[in-house]
């Protein structure tokens, strides 16, 4: 009788049953690497506001410092966003006729807020707290990227809870050596280790910053 | 001042305040099939599209994200007590007690930290109804201001304290010359002032000293949790009772005597479980034994004397009378003897003269004016006769809900019948609304401006912490209406009120300033009310008694016919609170039962009536009658059964609507308080008692150690076995930083609750219902295990706060398998909800059972307006995972970046839980094992400190002392420190 | 002399097309039928589960203190039962076991069936199934690690490599047969497909070498796995502080149980099947006579078992113990199903000392169905009634199950009837392959001449 299968089909077969584990180890693999990526993190994504307020000109080019229209970054756990008042506290003597302007002057009249769209976003189970990490001396850029460069202003780190615990297990990277909480420097990887066991939580004296009540409460 | 309401919030300033970070059933499935691709990102669920919308002006005193707190006041039928309320960006999150106010001291009842549900309630009336159809405020004014001169006016009020409402009265009075004011709360102080005019010609209110009392004996008088200075009294007594600080030290000794146990009766020494109407009899029977000890007071007419003589005690509680006379002449004015509200006025007047002859008079017990205004005015009764007389042409009922709460023999719905214009002013539309033909939904008061005095007649003030949520007029609003003022503004009042009262003399910017610091401070210092000399006019008081031992006389001793007593909620007080989730489902202190009442009797009546917990029962009298499940107490008057006021309620919201039994129809005008000659008989039915604690007894385990005063000075270290080092495997755990660490005193722990509700505000914990109650998935972080020792009919109970332990070898950290539950360098068990993926294998292994799950998602469907009470600094938890006490540890972490910016340590008693900040006693001291010298280090060191479970070896960090009761010598035996 | 393990000398033809047969010969009335109601159950079983994740774990009986219950009763007793079919064709393949031959396959259908069922709950007893990869070590941006010292992680990895490992053994024994059905299966359809799965397989003597060594090499990586999945399933429970729970007599006491359900399954099985296709020449008497034998073994393991605990929590001298297993379990709330538990695993065995009862196919079945019901029963009383009798008497409350935890119970059982089911139509569910070998090995012992049956 006629063969079941043409001869070609054991070399098909072998292919398949290749094709098929590349495919399994791709579903597994997959998606950690897509973690990774700006499309997940939202990275480099500039948005368009409201209003076209360029950082370049108010931060690089008119050297205003982040803190005078961001005040509360220094009290507060949040940054906030200036009230239209601030903006207009220059606006009312300069571009004060500026069709720009227009949305801010509306707002500043009907005291009806301006609907920033949010950039920097974290999830609500994470406590970011601005003032200590301000007045621990972190400068703004270290999260927010270079903003006087930006037209319109962008999320240039990932914000991943890895990437803030790189920071908080070897802060002198971030910040410089800080004589209140001295610490050696650790590979990412002896330190994510360490989650294996809570006593090894202690022997780093920042451990206060690296436990998970530090930012979910 | 007052901030914006909360639609002009910037959501963003509030993260899941106003958006809960979990899933909705929608969202669940799409979020199923995303997490693969979400993979690692775990559960990160951002709005997409979030807008950040801050203010077009800054708002004076508001930083973005920080909490602002501003003293007010709560008054409860008249009383007020100090607050401070915390807002945050503009919305009221949280009541704390105001430290510096002599009704407070810091601490605060259940139903004062449930006051801030109230505000939120989105059952609140909206909108002015005429007939229930919408009508405008202006209507309603205009109609006030039409109003002829002698139109007839009656005010139908809670009794009143206000000095800004008095004024404003006068006001009215002078447009309408004829207006009257009936004062009425379900839990009438008349009785109490009687008995003060009987002894002191006038009705004086008495100022108890209880950190100076060494023995208070306390005649159905619940002075630690049921009456206006609770708060107040509890801090007294237990600064006087923790003078056990060592096994040489004296606690005192606190006698008492009621019908169905309460927390100042799980706090007895020495307590005896006896009728309602018995007490009287036992008040005499005191005053016998006292003046044949020799302390007859000058005075006292022969008749009396003779009488007294040979005077029967009531029967089950011959013991302890002749014990407590004993104990009460031992120490003469260093005691204190106080009966209860709803006593009748000769017992009060009895109780007046016994301190008099003991001479506490002056000494613990000063007496003052009262705070109340008018407080033996007209009442209902005299209102329904004016009404049946036609006297009343216009009634304004404000806040009061008469139709529910008042007794249905006084015949008020036939006397509104007849009333042709009624206004009625509340919070709700309920059961008086409906029957009024104007409804005006009044501010909350934390919406409003006010003043009231507490009990010991400070002068506070009621500051609104935000507009009001759905417009209304506060109570002094509506009356300046009447008063010619269209469209009054309380804060005005107010101010004017003041500058007038402290006007003569002084510059306007010292009087200026003056307000200001007042309503910083939320009251007028050294504005409480000077103490009158106690002169008793003895001669005539004991004439006047003469009669009232008589009547005493005949009733003790009669077993037969059963007595049925009522007692407000410690939930839900009279009803009022009927419709605020967090208080339905308060476990009762003594009951543990939740979502509704019982009719509460002693197991030997149970046995006579063969009736077990959950059978529903048929109380009848005098043809009226009521059917309510019945409820086992031990430690119960025997021929007697208790029912709370505040179930039953038939309008009023959804969350108060059929919850329970309205004990209303068994109440009569004659005794409001309590009546012999009720009929109880099994239907056969059985409703099922969403009871929260499985099991009371101890089952021979050593739990809750005890033991009496004398055993503890023998033996000072009986809790040796339950504390100290174990044997472990286990590698030391270093620790970094301030340790943190809690200790709780179970001899003052009363268990009043208000940490459990304080628990629930912090930290946004859902309730579940009467179904899940039943289904034993309640959610308190915090609840409180209720140990009976001894016998069941003369029990010991020993209340113990139960929370998360915080184990430094803790069971549930290794069983989860992805790392949700660790323990921090500072000592917590930290739990971390957005990692939990929900096994319950912690629970499983926690022998403390304090973990709670999310059984469904208990958040997802909450109100909007509840939702705005949420507290931003806690993660508000989704369907699915894990959670716990956590030691408040968003206060912790809060005072610890205060303290890293200051580049300094946190201080001594810098960070305070929920549940400490609310104990109205102090029982739970909170704070880091290196800052010696603070009650938390100092009492650990004691030696009657054990942790609970000790022999597990979980290490706990929350320590507790062991209750010490103090029997008198001669009925030691009472408090047998048996287990089982 | 014990019964043979088979009865004549068929030829490899017949052999063939009885064993091979099954898979071309129609299915009568009843077993339509039996499709019918298990796929109705299975149906159910789709319901409750789409119930339950999309509303929460509330609609289960579970509370706070029995926070486990259904979900991980069933999960114990599934992943048990899945324990016999590696115990017979690992174990008894390398101490060289004749009997098996004729039950292997059978009973590794049923392990791989049972483990479907069992590996379902890990999944679905969690709050939040749609995380439930975090139990898997891999690095997550978030930096955070499965914790080693919990036994849910193990869990997780003991389940799927039992399941692949049970998977792969059996399909590497099937690949003759499916050879065998490519070459002889009636339609060329069923050739076409039967080949895809036969890999290629040409029965040269190196093909066959090869063969063997594969499957000796598997038999070997399975046999640790038979002792080591419930000895890690039983540290679920082992390594807590409940009382009835901290104990280290679990893991043993758990194999030895799971094995005890595992034969008393097969023996549910087959004893139907073997009925049905009427293979008494093939199953014989023997083979139950030995699997009796073995369930008694254990079964008398697991008596064992239960005396220690009861011993040891006496001699604990612990009150939380003593009042668990002295008051709680025989008159706590759910006694009854405790004493349902010593009935069927402590007297039901008992039957099997005598011969008559081990030989009789009625009473033997019998006696399997109520050892199962016995062996879950065992899993209520060790995780439910300890639960509900913990060490603060405050939170002591009595559990009772909804609706849902009942669908999902009988849900499972009928998918692994419908799986069952289905096997016995698609596939040799007796190794055809081997049974010839046997065969022929028996016919040379007895020297009998296999030549006269020829022609």
């Amino acid at each position: 009788m006629a063969s079941l299968y043409p001869a070609w089909s054991n070399t098909a077969y072998r292919l398949a049953l290749f094709a098929l584990g590349l495919g399994a180890a791709g579903l597994v693999v997959g998606p950690m690497i897509y973690v990774r990526t700006p499309y997940n993190t939202a990275q480099f994504e500039p948005w368009d506001q409201p209003v076209e307020f360029d950082h370049r000109h108010h931060a690089r080019d008119d050297g205003i410092e982040c803190l005078y229209c961001h005040s509360s970054a220094e009290t507060s756990a949040t940054a906030g966003v200036p009230t239209t008042a601030v903006c207009m506290g220059c606006h009312v003597q300069v571009w004060n006729t500026s069709p720009l302007l227009e949305p801010v002057r509306r707002s500043y009249f009907s005291g009806a807020p301006i609907r920033w769209r949010r950039v920097h976003t974290l999830p609500d189970f994470v406590y970011f707290n601005h003032a200590v990490h301000v007045r621990r001396g972190i400068d703004c850029q270290r999260c927010h990227g270079d903003v006087g460069r930006m037209a319109r202003v962008m999320q240039t780190q990932p914000l991943t809870m890895g990437w803030c615990l790189d920071c908080h297990r070897s802060p002198e990277r971030a910040a410089g050596p800080d004589p209140a909480t001295p610490t050696p420097p650790r590979s990412a990887w002896g330190a994510t280790f360490d989650m294996f066991t809570r006593h090894s939580f202690a022997d780093r004296s920042i451990t206060g910053l690296i436990t998970c009540s530090a930012c979910h409460r | 001042m007052p901030p914006r309401a909360p639609e002009e919030l910037p959501s963003e300033f509030a993260p899941g305040a106003d958006q809960r970070p979990g899933l909705d059933r929608r969202e669940l499935l799409k979020l199923t099939a995303a997490s693969a691709a979400l993979a690692g990102l775990g559960a990160c669920m951002e709005h997409p599209h979030e807008r950040i919308m801050p203010r077009s002006a800054e708002a004076p005193e508001q930083t973005p994200g920080v909490p602002v707190e501003y003293a007010t006041s709560m008054v409860l039928d008249g009383f007020a007590t100090g607050h401070v309320v915390k807002a945050m960006d503009g919305r009221p999150i949280k009541v704390e007690g105001n430290p510096e106010h002599p009704a407070s001291l810091g601490g605060t009842t259940a139903l004062g930290q449930a006051s801030i549900l109230e505000l939120y309630d989105p059952d609140r009336a909206r909108g002015v109804l005429e007939r229930g159809r919408p009508a405008s405020r202006a209507g309603l004014a205009r109609l006030i201001a039409s109003l002829p001169a002698q139109s007839g006016l009656w005010f139908l009020l809670y009794p009143q304290s206000s000095p800004l409402l008095v004024e404003l009265l006068a006001r009215v009075r002078r447009r309408h010359p004829s207006a009257q004011v009936a004062t009425d709360t379900p839990l009438d102080r008349r009785a109490v002032y009687r008995g003060a005019s009987m002894a002191f010609g006038r009705p004086l209110e008495a100022q108890y000293r209880f950190e100076r009392a060494d023995v208070v004996a306390a005649l159905d008088a619940d002075f630690l949790a049921a009456m206006p200075g609770s708060v107040r009294w509890s801090r007294d007594f237990a600064a006087r009772r923790r003078r056990l600080a060592g096994p040489g030290g004296d606690p005192g000794r606190l006698h008492v005597a009621e019908p169905s146990p309460t927390p100042t009766g799980s706090l007895a020494d020495h307590r005896v479980a006896l009728r309602a109407g018995d007490i009287g009899a036992l008040a005499a029977g005191l005053l016998a034994e006292i003046v044949r000890g020799g302390r007859a007071p000058a005075g006292l007419p022969p008749e009396l004397v003779a009488r007294l003589a040979g005077f029967p005690a009531p029967a089950p509680a011959a013991a302890w009378l002749s014990a407590t006379a004993r104990d009460l002449a031992r120490s003469p004015g260093r005691a204190i003897v106080l009966a209860g509200d709803r006593q009748p006025a000769e017992t009060h007047a009895l109780v007046h003269l016994i301190n008099q002859a003991l001479g506490n008079l002056g000494e613990t017990i000063a007496l003052t004016e009262p705070a109340l205004h008018d407080p033996l005015g007209p009442g209902l009764a005299e209102l329904v006769r004016a009404a049946a007389a036609g006297e009343v042409q216009t009634l304004v009922i404000a806040e009061a809900n008469p139709l529910y709460s008042a007794p249905p023999d006084l015949g008020l719905e036939r006397a509104l019948a007849r009333i042709p214009l009624t206004i009625h002013a509340s919070l709700h539309e309920n059961e008086t609304s409906r029957a009024c033909t104007w409804f005006l939904p009044l501010a909350h008061s934390l919406e409003s401006w006010g003043d009231a005095r507490a009990y010991d007649g400070t002068l506070s003030f009621i500051q609104p912490l935000i507009r009001p949520l759905h417009g209304g007029a506060s109570l002094v609003e509506l009356l300046a209406m009447f008063a010619g003022d269209p469209d009054p503004s309380g804060h005005a009042l107010l101010r004017d009120r003041d500058r007038r009262a402290r006007g003569e003399g002084g510059a306007a910017r010292d009087v200026e300033l003056a307000w200001e610091e007042d309503v910083r401070r939320g009251f007028s210092l050294h504005s409480g009310f000077p103490a009158q000399p106690p002169r008793l006019d003895i001669p005539a008081l004991g004439a006047a008694l003469v009669p009232a031992l008589a009547t005493a006389r005949a009733r003790s001793g009669a077993e037969e016919p059963i007595e049925i007593s009522f007692a407000p909620s410690h939930a839900v007080h009279d009803g009022r609170f009927a419709n605020i989730g967090w208080l339905q489902e308060l476990p009762r202190p003594i009951t543990k039962l939740t979502w509704g009442n019982a009719a509460q009797l002693g197991p030997g009546l149970a046995a006579r009536l063969g009736v077990d917990s959950g059978d529903v029962v048929r109380l009848s009298m005098d043809g009226r009658a009521i059917e309510a499940p019945a409820l086992i107490v031990p430690g119960h008057a025997d021929h007697a059964v208790s029912l709370e006021l505040g179930g039953g309620r038939r309008g009023g919201g959804q969350v108060a609507a059929g919850v329970g039994v309205d004990a209303g129809p068994l109440r009569s005008a004659a005794a409001p308080g309590f009546a012999r000659g009720v009929r109880v008989a099994a239907t056969g039915e059985r409703r099922a008692l969403a009871i929260t604690q499985g099991e009371m007894r101890a089952h021979g385990r050593d739990l809750a150690p005890h033991t009496t005063l004398a055993a503890y000075r023998a033996d000072p270290s009986f809790t040796r076995a339950l504390r100290g080092g174990l044997p472990t495997l286990l590698p030391g755990r270093s620790a970094v930083g301030p340790q943190w660490a809690m200790t709780i005193d179970t001899s003052i722990c009363s268990g009043c609750s208000a940490c459990v509700v304080a628990c629930q505000a912090e930290n946004n914990i859902p309730i579940v219902g009467r179904q899940g109650v039943l289904d034993h998935r309640e959610m308190h972080w915090l609840r409180i295990d209720t140990t009976l020792c001894g016998s069941a009919d003369r029990p010991d109970f020993v209340h113990q706060p139960m929370l998360c332990q915080h184990c430094q070898d803790a069971p549930c950290e290794y069983v989860c398998p992805v790392n949700a539950t660790t323990h921090s360098p500072d000592g917590l068990n930290e739990m971390t909800y957005n990692r939990c993926i929900g096994t319950r294998f912690c629970s499983n292994n926690c022998p403390y059972k304090v973990r709670r799950f999310n059984w469904f998602d208990y958040t997802g469907e909450q109100a909007e307006t509840i939702q705005l009470q949420r507290n931003p600094n806690v993660t508000v938890r989704e369907r699915g995972v894990m959670e716990k006490c956590t030691y408040c540890v968003q206060r912790i972490r809060a005072v610890e970046i205060q303290s890293r910016i200051e580049r300094r340590g946190p201080r001594p008693g810098e960070v305070v839980t929920a549940c400490q900040q609310a104990c109205p006693t102090g029982a739970i001291q909170f704070g880091a094992l290196e800052h010696a010298g603070t009650p938390m280090v100092e009492w650990r060191r004691e030696p009657r400190r054990y942790a609970a479970l000790h022999e597990l070896g979980t290490r706990p960090r929350t320590m507790y002392l062991a209750r010490i009761t103090n029997p008198p010598a001669d009925t030691a035996d009472t408090a047998d420190t048996d287990n089982d | 002399m014990a019964h043979p393990i088979l009865i004549g000398r068929p030829t490899d033809a017949e052999l063939g097309e009885r064993l091979l047969g099954t898979t071309w010969r129609p299915g009568g009335r009843g077993w339509r039928v039996a499709f019918a109601v298990s796929g109705a159950f299975t149906v159910l079983l789709a319901v409750c589960v789409t119930y339950t994740v999309t509303t929460g774990i509330g609609v289960w009986g579970n509370m706070i203190p029995v926070a486990w219950a259904f979900g991980i009763i069933n999960f114990v007793w599934w992943i048990g039962i899945g324990h016999a079919g590696t115990f017979i064709s690992a174990i008894l393949h390398l101490f060289e076991q004749r009997w098996r031959t004729s039950i292997n396959r059978l009973a590794e259908a049923m392990t791989l069936f049972a483990v479907i069922q069992a590996a379902l709950f890990p999944l679905l007893h969690l709050g939040r199934p749609w995380f439930a990869y975090w139990l898997f070590p891999y690095p997550s941006q978030m930096q955070v690690w499965p914790q080693v010292k919990s036994a849910l992680p193990w869990d997780a990895a003991a389940v799927t490599t039992y399941f692949t490992v049970s998977l792969l053994f059996w399909y590497l024994g099937l690949i003759p047969d499916l050879a065998a059905l490519r070459d002889g299966a009636p339609t060329r359809r069923r050739r076409i497909i039967y080949g895809l799965f036969a890999l290629g397989w040409n029965g040269r003597s190196s093909t066959w070498r090869h063969y063997r060594t594969a499957y000796l090499i598997l038999a070997g990586l399975a046999t640790p796995l038979v002792v080591s999945v419930h000895s890690v399933v039983s540290s679920d429970f082992a390594i807590g502080l409940t009382p009835g729970w901290h104990s280290t007599i679990f893991p043993p006491f758990f194999v030895a149980g799971a094995i005890f359900s595992g034969f008393a399954m097969v023996l549910t099985l087959v004893i139907p099947t073997r009925a049905v296709f009427r293979l008494h020449d093939v199953i014989t008497d023997r083979h139950l006579d030995n699997c009796a034998k073995l369930t008694l073994v254990t079964g008398l393991v697991v008596a064992y078992g239960y005396i220690i605990e009861f011993f040891i929590a006496w001699y604990s001298g612990d009150l939380a113990e003593m009042q668990q297993f002295y008051q709680a379990r025989p008159f706590g709330p759910g006694n009854a199903v405790f004493w349902i538990m010593l009935g069927c695993n402590l007297v039901v065995p008992q039957l099997f000392w005598s011969r008559r009862v081990r030989t009789s196919p009625l009473l033997l079945f019998a006696a399997s169905l109520l050892i199962n019901v016995g062996m879950w029963s065992e899993r209520f009383v060790i995780i439910v009634m300890s639960l509900q009798r913990e060490f603060l008497p405050s939170k002591w409350a009595g559990y009772a199950p909804t609706w849902v935890d009942l669908g999902i119970l009988s849900g499972t059982i009928g998918f692994f009837t419908l799986l069952f089911l289905c096997f016995l139509r698609v596939l040799p569910f007796i190794a055809a392959h081997e049974m010839k070998e046997l065969r022929h090995q028996l016919a040379e012992e007895h020297g009998e001449r296999a030549e006269a049956h020829h022609g």
